[in-house]
């Protein structure tokens, strides 16, 4: 089952004032799940007149699904309290820790692609899928080192996940470019190494080129690799729901959705060539 | 090494902003502690950003760098233990207060806690005030033992400094105050003592001085004391039982109507 939701953005404070006044023509609208794990006030509020009229899906960034650690049973019932409330299509968080032994880094560290992290996280993602009583869906994360014990490809770490769990992925098309570039790898044989049937939604953010290297910034328009990385991954994949992050430097309403009309465009054109 | 060797190994490193780990190694060109060193740097440019937001205007008083520079000793002696990163900082007050050496960072200090406060009001649970209508079937023997909790949010803080006009100074300034140039008026001072409500009956924080009997008097009561317990303790000070009861039972109503207080 693959419900595409269409065309989204990522909800931001900024932004509060311009949606609840013009309800724009955003298919559906992504949260950060930690920014309304809340008793209550303006950021629930706000959420809840949203989704009145837009789909919502929940997106963590501390789930720490990699940390060795234990999971943290509280948060994960505060995600539960806060999907049975805003009744989210679909959950997503990241391939990712961040942090271990009580302390949190908020950052996404990347993992070794290894045999023992995947029997580490595997019995982890069937946990965290019973108790939020539905199929997590993980995205994949820019990172700029590797680690000296990986045996696979991040592509085949995910492929195994998927296959071992039936969690779901989330294609972040800009952090497959910026790994790629930072590790030297071609980004279509990742997108070509991902099994179709386990995607359920691509992301699309800027990103900073520093020549030598790639840094995954959120703060600015996607750049014209990524939508040309994007293309391909909407002929191999289909048209899955697509969703534009802005983090930093982030803009007027309007001009977001004229860069989600971009993204519009790209997928016409690139299905129809597909077709 | 072990996953969690490395994970440990990981994170000491960027807490201490320590080179690159061994068990890491960067891909290709160019330097790897280049690309080690951003995460080092988002690491504190992050909770920096994180304590920004939490207190905008003591950090509209130090201005961005001013700011970045103030907070880093606090970033760096308390890493964050926290799933949302909203919820770090809350030591920052006493921290400040702890290596205050003049009038500002006296201020300052007030400041930070005042806007703690603020910033614990904003997203509370909306709790379930009790009205007076809610106190209008209690009968007169039973006034004695009614005990009360603050609502979710409901902040107290006593301030001898300015500190809460600087931050209507900075709050009236907006986005120029933090927009990199230090705010500096008004110029700390030192102030009577002022107690402080903060509340957020809706959406919208609030905050009001209280006297300070009426400050006490509310603390007892959110410290666990009966009615009939704070109208004891008032007895010492008023001309007779009678007018304790009355100025506790003013106290009382304008506390629930205000949505400050639950009955326990």
């Amino acid at each position: 089952m693959r419900p595409a939701l269409g065309f989204g953005l990522g909800l931001r404070p900024p932004h509060y004032a311009a949606i609840l006044e013009t309800w724009p023509a955003v298919d559906w609208f992504e949260i950060i799940t930690e920014n309304y794990l809340v008793g209550g006030g303006r950021p629930l509020h706000h959420l809840d007149a949203i989704r009145a009229r837009y789909p919502v899906v929940m997106h963590g960034v501390s789930l720490s699904i990699g940390s060795t650690a234990p999971l943290d049973l509280a948060y994960l019932a505060s995600v539960r309290r806060l999907a049975a409330r805003c009744e989210p299509e679909w959950i997503s968080d990241h391939l990712c820790w961040t942090g271990t032994d009580g302390s949190n880094l908020h950052d996404l560290m990347p993992l070794p692609y290894t045999e023992e992290a995947l029997a580490h996280l595997c019995p982890r993602i069937d946990r965290v899928q019973e108790l939020l009583a539905r199929p997590l869906v993980i995205e994949n994360v820019s990172s700029y080192v590797s680690y000296t014990g990986s045996a696979m490809s991040e592509w085949e770490f995910l492929a195994a996940l998927a296959a071992r769990t039936g969690c779901r992925l989330l294609l972040d098309v800009n952090n497959v470019y910026v790994s790629s570039r930072n590790h030297g790898f071609e980004p279509r044989d990742f997108l070509d190494g991902v099994p179709v049937a386990a995607v359920q939604q691509f992301h699309l953010a800027g990103h900073l080129d520093l020549g030598t290297h790639v840094i995954d910034t959120h703060d600015a328009p996607v750049r014209d690799e990524v939508w040309e990385l994007y293309a391909h991954a909407l002929r191999r994949f289909g048209p899955l729901s697509t969703l534009l992050e802005r983090d930093d430097n982030i803009p007027p309403l309007e001009e977001l959705l004229a860069e989600l009309d971009r993204a519009r465009t790209v997928a016409q054109h690139a299905l129809s060539e597909a077709a | 090494m072990t996953l969690t060797e490395l994970e440990r190994a990981v994170q000491r490193h960027v807490l201490t902003g320590g080179p690159l780990p061994p068990a890491l190694a960067a891909a290709v060109a160019p330097p790897a502690a280049e690309r080690w060193q951003i995460y080092v740097e988002a690491y504190r440019l992050r909770l920096s950003e994180a304590l920004a937001a939490q207190y905008p205007a003591l950090a509209a008083r130090a201005g961005r760098e001013g700011f970045a520079e103030r907070v880093g000793a606090f970033i760096a002696t308390t890493p964050s233990r926290h799933r949302s990163i909203r919820d770090y900082g809350g030591e920052l007050a006493a921290h400040l207060a702890a290596g205050a050496r003049d009038l500002e960072d006296e201020m300052r200090a007030e400041l930070a806690a005042f806007e703690w406060r603020l910033a614990a009001a904003f997203d509370a649970a909306p709790g379930a005030a009790t009205g007076p209508a809610g106190l209008a079937d209690v009968a007169p023997p039973d006034w004695p033992g009614l005990r009360f909790r603050g609502v979710p949010g409901l902040g107290r803080l006593t301030t001898r400094t300015n500190a809460v006009a600087v931050w209507r100074a900075a709050t009236a300034a907006g986005a120029a105050g933090s927009a990199g140039t230090p705010l500096s008026e008004p110029a700390a001072a030192r102030s009577a003592t002022v107690e402080w409500l903060i509340l957020r009956p809706a959406l919208d924080t609030e905050f009001r001085s209280l006297p300070d009997d009426e400050a006490a008097a509310l603390d007892r009561l959110l410290g666990g004391a009966t009615f009939g317990e704070l109208c004891e303790a008032l007895a010492a000070t008023r001309a007779d039982e009678a007018t304790a009861a009355a100025s506790a039972a003013g106290w009382l109503k304008g506390w629930l109507l205000a949505g400050a207080l639950e009955r326990v």
